[in-house]
């Protein structure tokens, strides 16, 4: 018996003008840098309507992967690079890397410790800068400032009250196609940083579509401890990674017990696909009494953690004075003072990292 | 080149036939790297003469090459092969002239050999990357159907793109 293989391809249009069909096409031109990619909109009208198409973008973004490099409380340098393509690697370390010309005006050297990167998400590389939070995609050189300041928490701080801070994440709600930024509001009183965690505090959620803030109110996430301290130095630094659709945050905290101030780590998490399109927070995991525990016996749980959330890739932990954040779909580099937090570690992100420290 | 004297005793043949009706004989591990043969003889099973005719045999010929080189370092496939894998596809796509690459990637596409597909696509984006637009046109042989000015306003809005 003879079969014949007629697959439906074989009836595609094809009036594109290089000869082949557009779904090729938009295979090979989504492997493109982005300075490639606006170059080809000028080629020819189906070239044009291909990539202006949204799905086309969408594709495209995923395959970018943002970073910067951040020195001594500044931003050097943002870059893109594609995503490693398992199937072919003969350009592993592609990287598009650019001055950034437009950051200049975010940092100011001499304000040190104001800079955080927030995380990134899509391409996309979330800053906050004194409480302002800038928006970078620097594969398309673009950065966006977000209209307005975060919701502050309630009450409202009087004028000599210890000062409000925030803790940011970034996401990318693929069922809306839109950035999120979530804000959380602290207070700063002296060395600590406290009530981010407040039960009733107000949780703000900026969506770039919609240049506006949404709130909710602080869920009663760490039940019975009214009086969490985030251990400074490194609350600084908290940065967010999103896995599965949800903004996750390492937080480390500590709470007095008693006699005792018990030191934990714990992973807050919002989810931004809930129903209301605002998202929801809850404590996704934490290590209830790491005093208790050696210190290696922590590193050992964050790292089974980190298994969990990146399904099954390898963690590390490294911290050193020049901290580079890069990310890909499940890629994320955070290092702080204190606890190092490090996503599945893509070999060439190391070595970009070796060679800056180097 | 089919050094595989290991699994010989239970490897099914295939026969498939090109548009040109030049066949040809592989091993069905070396067939099922292609996607479309690959469902074709797990869903109709027991068929032995598959017919493409939307491929020539010289193509056909090029991907089933690829794809025997592809399935022999699958079975021990360890970091070494990997490299050799790699270096083999490099000097495979190398040399290629435009319009083999042309009928090659259309033919990969058509059996649905997703890594030859990849390999293909990442080298026609090569030939684009850094070019200016007047070189993409040429390399494509694509002829600009803008109306006049509209090419100018795209370019004014992305000038950076353009320097």
């Amino acid at each position: 018996m003879e079969l014949v293989v007629c697959s439906s391809k074989s009836e595609r249009t094809m009036g594109e003008a290089s000869g082949f069909p557009s779904d090729v096409i938009e295979e090979i031109l989504s492997r493109l840098d982005a300075q490639s990619v606006m170059r080809c909109k000028c080629v020819c009208k189906s070239w044009l309507s291909l990539i202006t198409h949204p799905g086309f973008k969408h594709r495209h973004l995923k395959n970018q992967v943002p970073g910067a490099f951040v020195r001594n409380y500044d931003v050097s340098r943002a870059f893109s690079f594609h995503r490693h393509n398992s199937s072919n690697d003969q350009n592993p370390h592609q990287m598009w890397d650019y001055p950034c010309p437009n950051i200049d005006h975010v940092v100011t050297r001499r304000n040190t410790l104001s800079l955080r990167v927030v995380g990134c998400e899509n391409g996309v590389i979330c800053f906050s800068f004194r409480d302002v939070v800038y928006l970078c995609n620097p594969a398309i050189r673009k950065l966006t400032k977000l209209h307005s300041p975060p919701p502050s928490p309630l009450p409202p701080p009087a004028a000599t009250a210890d000062p409000t801070t925030y803790i940011y994440g970034l996401g990318y709600d693929t069922l809306t196609d839109d950035f999120k930024v979530v804000s959380l509001a602290g207070r700063q009183q002296g060395a600590e940083l406290i009530n981010f965690f407040k039960r009733g505090n107000l949780v703000g959620v900026y969506s770039l579509r919609s240049h506006s803030w949404k709130t909710l109110e602080m869920p009663d996430l760490f039940s019975a401890s009214s009086s969490i301290v985030l251990t400074h130095p490194s609350s600084t630094f908290i940065c967010s990674v999103v896995v599965n659709g949800s903004i996750h945050w390492l937080v480390d905290y500590g709470r007095p017990d008693e006699e005792r101030f018990l030191d934990s780590v714990g992973i807050v998490a919002f989810d931004m696909s809930t129903e209301c399109g605002v998202g929801k927070l809850c404590i996704w995991w934490h290590v209830g009494d790491p005093s208790a525990m050696a210190g290696a016996s922590v590193q050992a749980s964050l790292s089974s953690l980190k298994q969990d959330l990146s399904q099954g890739k390898s963690p590390a932990h490294f911290s050193g004075k020049v901290r580079l954040y890069a990310t890909g779909l499940c890629s994320f580099i955070c290092s702080s003072f204190k606890s190092s937090f490090l996503g599945c570690l893509n070999g060439w992100i190391m070595m970009l990292h070796v060679v800056i420290a180097g | 080149m089919s050094s595989s004297s290991t699994t010989t005793t239970t490897t099914r043949l295939l026969m498939l036939k090109a548009s040109d009706g030049v066949t040809f004989e592989v091993e069905e591990a070396v067939a099922t790297k292609l996607g479309a043969i690959n469902n074709m003889v797990e869903e109709e099973g027991s068929e032995d003469l598959i017919c493409l005719p939307n491929v020539n045999g010289k193509f056909l010929g090029m991907v089933l090459e690829w794809c025997k080189k592809h399935a022999n370092n699958n079975t021990n496939s360890d970091k070494g092969n990997d490299e050799v894998n790699k270096w083999w596809d490099k000097e495979f796509v190398m040399d290629l002239d435009q319009n083999t690459l042309y009928h090659l990637l259309m033919a990969a596409d058509y059996l649905s050999g997703t890594e030859l597909v990849d390999l293909l696509t990442e080298k026609v984006a090569s030939m684009i990357r850094g070019k200016k637009v007047e070189e993409i046109r040429e390399t494509f042989k694509i002829k600009s159907d803008f109306l006049p000015g509209q090419e100018e306003e795209i370019r004014k809005k992305n000038s950076w793109a353009f320097e």
